[in-house]
């Protein structure tokens, strides 16, 4: 089977699933689905894509990085953003149309690193040294991300006891997505 | 209030999830698989410097596996091995045309690097292996007196399992040229008094791959008036070491905010919180210096004057056609396509080359691909742009050109909806077109011993672009 084929099963399969993953970094169903195009063609555009045993896996951890390339690049390099496929922010119907757009919305107060931070933590189920592993930030650095994500979300969503960064063992999660 | 955010981000996955299958086009797998296509040609093909091989620049512990569309670094290959040391041809009998070159002799007490030091001169602080100085010269050889045109980089080794903010040199690499063990010359691509440090958080933007022409002179030992200071090193086998005095900060998930603009000098910043001064090393270099020469030419573009500007204007979908070639920020794009007759949505292959052609040296952020603008009947109908927040910096001297080989791109149309036009994926339809070579890059900056000027122009958005000569193209 040849990564093209590969590339198209992932797609039809996980390809929602994926844009999903994307949305909750993003906030906006556009930008995610960009961040996934991204995400695979950084994917799949290596020599060796098949070496990738967990092409999912992978492909999130690049959604995830790209994510935050995006943020680094317009961070450092403001003076381009047009042409940076991401935007900072954005709300769109998903998030006016249903009953956690107060949730939504709460989420756009976060940096890009808060952000990523809570998604690692509770979409990825990951605890504090892994997070700071897949974004190469010591655990400090992600207690600091949690703990200031936890601050700027509580006065809009109430106590998330979930961002207490004392330590961690994963969340327990009901049936994984 | 008061919500689950664990349930409450899983719900919204899972409304995003359905209302994309459900509400949304389906993703463009023909195009992310075409995408994917051409990245892993252009992975394969891509060499900027000359060197047979691109490896991939990558910035921060996170990012390590990722690929990434920075302008790539050549990888070194192997050098053959320096330890005999090849004697210098023997005099001629006759008058020699120069008077012989007299090179400094070793001093143990010297540090590592400086003029007269040992090649196993200790270290002035800890070698620190997460972060490599590398050279990459163009060729093995040059004639005395001449240029050894080269590569280099200060970064954070990809072999680094642990991540590190760190400061580098702004100036890049300094090279120690080791002859029978004794550092008899001193290189870099920035004058050694150059003293400036930038961070390096892992961000991408960061990485800076040198450009350069390398002055292979017998350096001064400050104690040795037989030592004739400034004279071409003679002929021989030489040892090129790059090295780098660096500052860590451990602990930091990113390098000081004090460090950003490239102001502090390295004392400076290794007096900031947490730092520690270290060295980084990188592996050493062969090159013979052959024939002999009285005076060291001057370096490429040393007369030149500043071209302060001429600036291409940006194309716009739709709109008239610029005239070209346009010589933005001394940068002169040579582009040499392999046909110019081929079949519509087949890549337009070339090779290409940017060099800087002014004074002191030119630092840029630039894009790792030479791209095309469309012409049809004067208007432009095209181009290969897409939107890309990948680049890392590029700084050039004269004389030594980026080279991209290989270059194979599909001339598609444009659309018109962004300031800079972008490219809608679609390829053109068969017919006689005009196409324009350009690379893209952002804050060109001049840097000369007495000025630094900045050439970007102010309305331009942040986007300059240097323009190569037109060619025509004609897609059956």
């Amino acid at each position: 089977m040849s990564w093209e084929d590969d590339l198209d099963r992932l797609v039809a399969e996980r390809g929602s699933a994926l844009v999903a993953y994307a949305y909750l970094l993003t906030g906006d169903l556009s930008a995610a689905e960009d961040l996934v195009q991204d995400g695979l063609v950084r994917t799949f555009g290596r020599r060796r894509p098949e070496d990738v045993v967990w092409v999912e896996a992978y492909v999130r951890r690049v959604i995830l990085n790209t994510y935050l390339d995006g943020y680094r690049a317009r961070r450092r390099f403001a003076a381009v953003t047009h042409l940076v496929a991401t935007p900072e922010t954005a709300a769109d119907e998903l998030v006016a149309a249903g009953d956690r757009a107060d949730v939504a919305r709460a989420l756009t107060a976060l940096s890009p690193r808060e952000r990523a931070c809570v998604v690692l933590r509770f979409s990825d189920d990951l605890t504090l040294p892994e997070i700071g592993r897949r974004l190469g930030v010591s655990p400090g650095a992600v207690k600091r991300y949690l703990s200031d994500a936890r601050r700027k979300l509580e006065p809009l969503l109430g106590p998330q006891p979930g961002l207490t960064t004392e330590d961690v063992p994963t969340i327990t999660k009901g049936a994984g997505r | 209030m008061n919500h689950d955010l664990e349930s409450a981000l899983g719900e919204l996955e899972d409304r995003a999830e359905r209302s994309h299958r459900t509400g949304r086009a389906p993703l463009p797998v023909a195009r992310i698989a075409a995408r994917a296509r051409a990245r892993r040609r252009t992975r394969a093909a891509l060499t900027i410097g000359g060197a047979a091989a691109a490896a991939v620049l990558v910035a921060g512990t996170a990012y390590g596996l990722l690929p990434d569309r920075s302008p790539a670094p050549p990888a070194i290959s192997p050098s053959p091995s320096v330890t005999t040391q090849q004697p210098s041809p023997t005099p001629t009998p006759t008058v020699p045309a120069v008077l012989p070159a007299v090179l400094p002799t070793g001093d143990p007490a010297r540090p590592y690097g400086t003029c007269g030091s040992l090649v196993d001169a200790p270290v002035t602080y800890p070698v620190d292996d997460r972060i490599l100085a590398r050279i990459a010269p163009d060729s093995a050889s040059l004639p005395a007196g001449g240029h050894l045109v080269s590569g280099g980089e200060v970064e954070r080794s990809t072999a680094s399992e642990t991540f590190v903010a760190f400061a580098v040199p702004v100036g890049g690499p300094r090279v120690a040229v080791v002859r029978d063990g004794v550092v008899v010359g001193t290189a870099g691509f920035y004058p050694a008094t150059y003293d400036a440090m930038s961070s390096r958080s892992g961000n991408q933007g960061e990485s800076t791959w040198y450009r350069g022409p390398l002055d292979l002179t017998v350096c001064d030992p400050g104690d040795d008036p037989a030592v004739t200071v400034g004279r071409p090193l003679p002929a021989g086998a030489y040892e090129l070491r790059p090295w780098a005095d660096v500052v860590t900060y451990g602990g930091a998930d990113q390098a000081p905010a004090e460090l950003a603009g490239g102001t502090l000098t390295f004392e400076q910043a290794a007096a900031l919180d947490g730092a520690e001064r270290a060295t980084a090393l990188g592996d050493p270099v062969s090159v013979t210096v052959t024939g002999e020469a009285d005076e060291q030419l001057p370096l490429p573009g040393a007369d030149a004057v500043l071209d302060r500007t001429t600036r291409a204007g940006r194309p716009a979908c739709g709109a008239p056609a610029p005239a070209t070639p346009v010589r933005t920020a001394m940068l002169d794009l040579q582009l040499t396509p392999a046909a110019t007759t081929l079949p519509a949505g087949e890549a337009l292959h070339a090779t290409a080359t940017v060099q800087y052609t002014g004074p002191g040296r030119l630092r840029a952020w630039g894009y790792y691909a030479v791209e095309y603008w469309i012409v049809r009947d004067g208007v432009v109908v095209g181009t290969t742009v897409q939107a890309n927040d990948a680049f890392s910096v590029v700084d050039l001297g004269a004389g030594a050109p980026l080279l991209f080989t290989d270059e194979g791109r599909v001339l598609t149309s444009c659309v018109a909806d962004s300031e800079l036009p972008l490219t809608s994926g679609d390829p053109l339809p068969p017919g006689e077109y005009t196409v324009i070579p350009a690379w893209l890059l952002s804050g060109p900056t001049v840097w000369t011993p007495t000025e630094t000027v900045l050439l970007q122009d102010p309305a331009s958005g942040g986007y300059a672009l240097t323009l190569g000569a037109s060619f025509p193209v004609t897609l059956t």
